[in-house]
């Protein structure tokens, strides 16, 4: 099935339709939300959510960007809404407090990139994802976590330099941690 | 290792997180499509039923006869042209039995007082200089602003208990009334909220209570109740007939007051003050007229 027969299909609530629409699109959105959120029992409920929202909603798609995208926007803003009511984003991290993980934990964390993220603290790991992976800039984050831009900027920094003090620095990867 | 190179390393292995989700979760979704969907129903349903209840609603309350009642043919003030008394051109008056009259009446000022011809005959018999009588079945004098409640609860109820098609009363009255005695008007009060049926009982007790004191005004105010007015006659019948006034003096009342001197104006044409069966009473300018139905007699 297109894209164009699985969207034409969703429009008239044809189950089988958006039954496909959930195998094309359902590992990128659980995926994406497996980013936000911090347990995979979550993330399910928000793709739950976001599939149910995108079978409501789709005749609110204009076909003018690509579908994909689409979903993947109400996906973001599904676990965005959940993240909203539970974390204080406000929670600012000064760079000189950053913790590293111990050194038998490192080496498990080799190219996981998800295991990596889980390192950051929730408010530090969603404006990085948010910024470096969604390609947002610090205005609309800002605007959608409900903080000011300069507390996005400082929870990307504090993000950044655990990131690569912890995984990318040669100290590190022969050391372990130097605190 | 730069930021850029941070950002695209995470976004280059992004597609780790992907991962296809079981068919559990699909059966979740589609319950969850199951659920909207029967609830939109639902919702129209809702809506319809009230769609149709909030018709028949509006349609049963401009079919009610109460409504219609506000319809009723009415008579249009006398108009007076003449200056002086008797001798002088009496002008027709001009009656309407259209219901376009009572909306004329309602434009008029709340103080102004319209005559409420039910069923008015033909008055095009009233020529120059002569007095005719004209047939009018029943009259009722109300002002202006009170035109849409023609239908007064308080006279029907008075009228219907009088004649015995509600049952009277048995249970005495366990509430307090006020009564004010004050040059021929009495004024009973209770502050206490009382039923229809309650307020009616009182209506009927203080009517034959006060069933001799003829020609006084005798009102009744219940809180939640229109007040209730009358003139007490000679007896219950006659007071009853004091709503309906004799025909023939209502015509000679506008006779009368056509021959008048012109009131200034802006002032009603004709102001009647007093009812009784065999009397009605009116003002024209400083000079009061009552006529009866045998003289008419003119009081300063």
């Amino acid at each position: 099935m297109t894209e164009k027969e699985i969207i034409a299909g969703c429009l008239r609530q044809d189950r089988l339709s958006q039954h496909e629409a959930y195998k094309a699109y359902g590992a990128k959105i659980l995926g994406t939300c497996k980013r936000y959120m911090k347990d995979r029992e979550r993330a399910e409920e928000m793709v739950m959510n976001a599939f149910l929202l995108v079978f409501q909603k789709i005749g609110q798609y204009n076909n003018d960007g690509s579908f994909e995208g689409w979903i993947l926007k109400i996906a973001v803003n599904c676990c965005l809404m959940e993240l909203r009511k539970k974390t204080n984003f406000n929670l600012e991290v000064p760079p000189d407090v950053i913790q590293l993980p111990a050194a038998e934990e490192l080496s498990a964390h080799d190219n996981d990139i998800e295991s990596m993220l889980k390192t950051l603290p929730e408010g530090a790991r969603i404006v990085f994802n948010l910024y470096a992976i969604e390609g947002y800039k610090h205005a609309e984050i800002a605007k959608q976590l409900g903080i000011s831009e300069g507390t996005s900027k400082s929870q990307l920094n504090y993000a950044k330099e655990k990131l690569k003090k912890t995984f990318f620095s040669t100290t590190t990867k022969t050391t372990g941690h130097d605190r | 290792m730069t930021d850029n190179e941070l950002f695209n390393h995470f976004k280059t292995h992004s597609a780790a997180f992907d991962e296809m989700p079981g068919e559990n979760l699909w059966s979740k979704i589609e319950s969850g499509l199951d659920n909207t969907r029967s609830t939109g129903k639902s919702n129209l349903l809702l809506f319809t039923v009230c769609g149709i209840l909030l018709t028949a609603l509006i349609v049963w309350y401009f079919a009610t006869p109460e409504y219609t009642a506000k319809i009723s043919p009415t008579v249009e003030p006398v108009t007076i042209k003449t200056s002086g008394l008797k001798n002088n051109t009496i002008r027709k008056p001009q009656i309407n039995t259209l219901s376009s009259a009572s909306a004329d009446a309602e434009k008029r000022a709340p103080t102004q007082t319209a005559i409420i011809v039910k069923n008015a005959a033909n008055v095009d018999d009233v020529v120059q200089d002569s007095v005719k009588k004209v047939k009018v079945r029943t009259a009722k004098i109300k002002p202006v602003s009170t035109i849409e409640k023609t239908a007064t609860e308080p006279y029907v109820k008075f009228m219907s208990y009088t004649k015995g098609t509600i049952a009277p009363l048995e249970e005495s009255l366990t509430f307090e009334v006020q009564k004010k005695e004050t040059f021929g008007n009495i004024i009973i009060t209770t502050k206490q909220k009382i039923t229809n049926a309650e307020y009616d009982q009182l209506i009927a007790d203080m009517l034959n209570e006060h069933e001799k004191s003829i020609g006084a005004l005798l009102t009744i105010k219940a809180p939640g109740h229109k007040p209730f007015r009358i003139v007490i006659g000679l007896n219950k019948t006659e007071t009853l007939q004091a709503i309906s006034i004799k025909d023939s003096l209502v015509v000679k009342a506008m006779q009368l007051n056509t021959a008048l001197p012109t009131p200034e104006p802006g002032k009603p044409t004709l102001k009647i003050s007093k009812l009784n069966p065999d009397t009605i009473s009116f003002k024209n300018r400083a000079t009061k007229y009552s006529i009866t139905d045998t003289k008419e007699r003119i009081s300063e």
